[in-house]
């Protein structure tokens, strides 16, 4: 089983696990964290802490909201330092719902699975002329 | 280049930095002048995978911004100068470094400091700091964007108590 970290900005990444218990179920093992108040070293205190409390897990994904954005750049920091770690950067709901079904399979075989979900989670509609 | 932002923020390169304020003032460089991400080649590249194409970072240490700073104020091109902190904003200037006005856009909250806004909180040292900015008559421009209201820091300090005059 995989577990996961959601930061973000702001409110984003603890409304997305709310709305993603509202879809999916409960989820035990996924863990939100956001930036606000928060200066570079201590969100590197956070994101180490969340990373920890999945101890246990077969690996851990960090979604994070946005690349460039300050829990990138702190996650990219630990990658260098832990094994089973990967960063996923610009989540959006139809990849964190995606997570959930397939979060007990191999990190190695979740990530591409998730990376193109996610793409494809995003669909443009525009209005048909008759 | 002329340096259109001269920014304090422990965040350092970040969304605010990349998105608010560079779509608002277009630079094409940001100068992170830090010693520490200076001195380490592998941080170095850190924050520079953390801005978006075509925005080039330079990373500089207090040192070779003393050097480097006026140069660039005068050549052609929009930089911002971004520090982590009021001092070593405050160190560049006391080496005779320019500045006309200095960005608070991001000083959090720990205990030893008296927060002021979400974003923006002083120890004793900074409150000395932004006294010596005043007495050169360097603006304090307290904003974390662009889009925000300028506010005066030092009725935010006089609100807290913790300046009388």
């Amino acid at each position: 089983m995989i577990g996961a970290v959601i930061v973000s900005h702001g409110v984003l990444a603890n409304a997305a696990l709310e709305v993603l218990s509202q879809i999916s179920g409960e989820q035990k093992g996924i863990v939100a964290i956001s930036n606000t108040g928060r200066d570079l070293k201590q969100m590197e205190e956070d994101l180490r802490e969340a990373i920890d409390r999945l101890k246990g897990h077969d690996g851990v994904i960090v979604f994070s909201d946005l690349h460039g954005g300050s829990y990138s750049l702190i996650c990219k920091r630990l990658l260098r330092e832990r094994e089973g770690l990967v960063l996923m950067t610009g989540y959006n709901l139809p990849l964190l719902i995606e997570f959930t079904f397939y979060r007990n399979r191999p990190l190695g075989e979740l990530v591409p699975i998730l990376e193109e979900k996610a793409k494809k989670g995003i669909k443009v509609f525009r209005q048909v002329k008759e | 280049m002329s340096i259109v932002l001269y920014r304090v923020d422990d965040r350092l390169i970040h969304g605010q930095v990349t998105v608010g304020w560079g779509r608002a003032l277009q630079p094409d460089t940001i100068i992170l002048v830090d010693d520490e991400v200076a001195s380490n080649p592998w941080e170095e590249k850190l924050f520079q995978s953390s801005a978006p194409e075509p925005l080039k970072v330079s990373v500089w240490s207090s040192d070779v911004a003393v050097k480097e700073v006026q140069a660039v104020q005068s050549s052609e091109g929009v930089a911002f100068l971004l520090t982590r902190d009021l001092k070593t904003l405050v160190g560049l200037i006391e080496r005779g470094v320019e500045i006309p006005s200095v960005n608070l856009g991001g000083l959090h909250f720990s205990p030893d400091k008296v927060q002021v806004l979400p974003y923006l909180s002083f120890s004793k040292e900074d409150i000395g700091m932004l006294r010596f900015l005043r007495e050169r008559e360097i603006e304090i421009d307290v904003r974390d964007l662009p889009t925000a209201e300028k506010k005066d820091v030092f009725d935010l300090l006089k609100a807290k108590g913790l300046l009388s005059h």
